[in-house]
């Protein structure tokens, strides 16, 4: 009864006072949508490269086909036909395409002769990334197509005629440019779902604190002893004020969860799974955010140290770049923090790459994060509001 | 207010506070009776607001102790903080929410509830006279006001004792004056008052016995007005 009276009250508090929904909910949604944008190009699904096929010859043409019809659906990289090179220079221009393989007039004839020709990569200057893809397309496609016409004409240098039906069946070999993923799983990183996750996860921290800061700030201003003056439980007090800031951290995350799905799409996994992964996160995380806070003695100090140590373990447990692009030492120390073992498994799940076992282990470690580092932080809070 | 029992409202026995090195409060003893308003006088430092946090259950004692209407104060010491009304130092309520809700929190730790709870916050919302500014942050309130909200909080649930650390410090003189006559009504409805204060006037106009408390002892103890043993 008094723990949800208290947490009851300390909510209507901090829903009163913005300030903790900027941190539980604004801050991390927003931080998500940037980073998910800028890193992961969220909303853009991955790259759109355009074709002109200014040759019309027949290697030309089966080459345009099977890059617009060999590319999965719904892929990182896709490709759009476009009808001359002024509209592969303009639509590239304004953005339409991200870059554009030009296959030059020419370029079929010349390549059965034995003659370079390159072909045309169009990109702009700030799209770097997606001239790479398109460069790589155009590089693997020609090579493929110099050999097969070297081939040829190996067999037509030593008397023998290449027979019409090897030429057509060299002609029919698929282009040489495969688009698998990095088989993380069933389906690849969904950036915005990594970034909603990570960002939140920091912000967790700070909203975590507030419960710990609290009890300071109260102690301040003379309500802590009131509140001690009454029948109520200190226990009881505590269990109150940790419980509004883990509903409001819960909810946060679950604010990210629901809006990066429903705004940019993002695929964060199954949802039960994910949602046993938030609240062991709220759990560790908490745990850790208590036992911060308890070795401050005033409110400036808890500040000083959450902000510190928040950030000290969201760069070592892949909060800003993710686990799986730190170097190997970095990733294994991850798994030292809260933070890596969270990310982990949001990433398992959103990549669809989640095992039953991976998941299990990472909840366990984040609860017995959260049982040992939240145990000690709440008996030094509760000591301290005895003292 | 229930029937209070034989014996004094309030009873502390060679208490003792000490601060690292620093004894705070040195085997301070007083009884304070039903319908008593005991003055504990002394300059700042002294002791008294940290005598009264070991009164109210707020700080535990290093020796001695202290017995509520005879029972014992300590965590879980329900029936003995229910009879306490605390009026702290300092405004201590949430100032970004009402007077009725910080009246309503407290009173529900207090176990106050429904009907009953309602009908106390009315009423000792009438007794400071803040009825009519109720469903006001307390950030809105002037000095004064939060001063007689603060004295509400301690009445709500009709305590038998109530302990007022120094309730007229920083209070103009007019909000002052209101104060000490809503002590002056209380203390002469039955119920046993505590209250700290450095200002022998005040101690006087308000107390039947006064405590004198230097360097935490009490080193002289009589009634209001006459000379002190």
């Amino acid at each position: 009864m008094t723990t949800l009276l208290v947490a009851a009250t300390d909510l209507r508090r901090r829903i009163r006072n913005r300030s903790a929904l900027i941190t539980a909910f604004a801050a991390p949604l927003a931080l998500a949508v940037v980073f998910g944008v800028l890193v992961g190009g969220a909303g853009s699904g991955g790259f759109r490269i355009g074709i002109v096929d200014a040759d019309g010859s027949h290697m030309a043409r089966a080459m345009t086909a099977e890059l617009t019809h060999g590319a999965p659906a719904g892929g990182t990289v896709r490709f759009a036909v476009l009808r001359s090179p002024a509209e592969a220079r303009r639509r590239v221009d304004d953005g339409d395409v991200d870059a554009a393989v030009v296959i030059p007039a020419g370029f079929g004839a010349a390549a059965q002769a034995g003659h370079a020709r390159s072909m045309l990569v169009l990109q702009r200057a700030d799209r770097l990334v997606a001239g790479e893809v398109a460069r790589a397309v155009a590089t693997s496609v020609g090579d493929e197509i110099q050999r097969v016409a070297l081939a040829l004409r190996v067999l037509a240098a030593g008397g023998t005629a290449p027979s019409p039906a090897l030429v057509q069946a060299a002609r029919r070999q698929p282009v040489p440019i495969s688009f698998g993923r990095i088989p993380l799983g069933g389906r690849e990183l969904d950036a915005a779902a990594f970034y909603g996750a990570s960002m939140s996860i920091v912000f967790l921290f700070f909203t975590i604190s507030l419960a710990a800061r609290s009890v300071l700030a109260e102690r301040r201003d003379g309500t802590l002893a009131r509140i001690l003056a009454t029948p109520a439980h200190p226990a009881a007090v505590l269990a109150g004020k940790t419980l509004s800031v883990a509903v409001l951290g819960l909810a946060g995350l679950l604010t990210v969860w629901a809006v990066t799905a429903l705004a940019f799409g993002a695929r964060w996994g199954a949802p039960g799974a994910v949602a046993l992964v938030m609240a062991a996160t709220v759990f560790a995380v908490g745990g850790l955010s208590l036992l911060i806070a308890s070795l401050a003695r005033t409110e400036q100090q808890a500040d000083a140290y959450t902000a510190v140590v928040t950030f000290s373990l969201a760069l070592l447990g892949g909060n800003f770049v993710g686990p799986s692009q730190m170097p190997a030492l970095l990733r294994t120390l991850s798994l030292a923090t809260p933070n890596g073992w969270s990310l982990t498994a949001f990433t398992d799940l959103s990549a669809d790459a989640a095992g039953l076992g991976s998941i299990a282990t990472a909840l366990a470690v984040l609860l017995a994060c959260g049982l040992v580092t939240g145990g000690v932080g709440l008996t030094r809070v509760y000591r301290g509001m005895r003292a | 207010m229930t029937a209070a029992p034989p014996g004094p409202a309030l009873r502390c026995r060679r208490l003792v506070r000490r601060f690292g090195d620093r004894v705070a409060v040195d085997g301070v003893s007083f009884e304070i009776a039903a319908g008593e308003t005991y003055g504990l006088l002394g300059p700042n430092g002294a002791g008294k607001t940290t005598t009264i946090s070991m009164v109210a259950g707020v700080l535990a004692a290093d020796a001695g102790d202290v017995t509520v209407r005879g029972r014992p104060i300590g965590i879980g010491a329900g029936e003995a903080k229910r009879a306490i009304g605390l009026v702290p130092q300092d405004v201590a309520l949430y100032e970004d929410l009402t007077a009725a809700e910080n009246l309503r929190f407290f009173g529900r730790l207090q176990g106050l509830t429904g009907p009953h709870l309602r009908s106390r916050i009315a009423e000792v919302l009438e007794v400071v006279g803040l009825e009519d500014r109720a469903g006001d942050r307390v950030s809105s309130y002037s000095g004064g006001m939060r001063r007689r909200a603060n004295i509400a909080v301690g009445l709500l649930h009709d305590p038998a004792l109530l302990i007022l650390d120094e309730p007229t410090v920083g209070v103009d003189p007019q909000s002052r004056n209101q104060i000490l006559e809503s002590i002056e009504t209380l203390g002469g409805a039955g119920l046993a008052v505590l209250y700290t204060t450095h200002y022998m006037e005040e101690a006087e106009r308000l107390c039947d016995r006064v405590g004198i408390i230097d360097r935490g002892r009490i080193v002289a103890e009589g009634r209001s007005g006459t000379e002190m043993a």
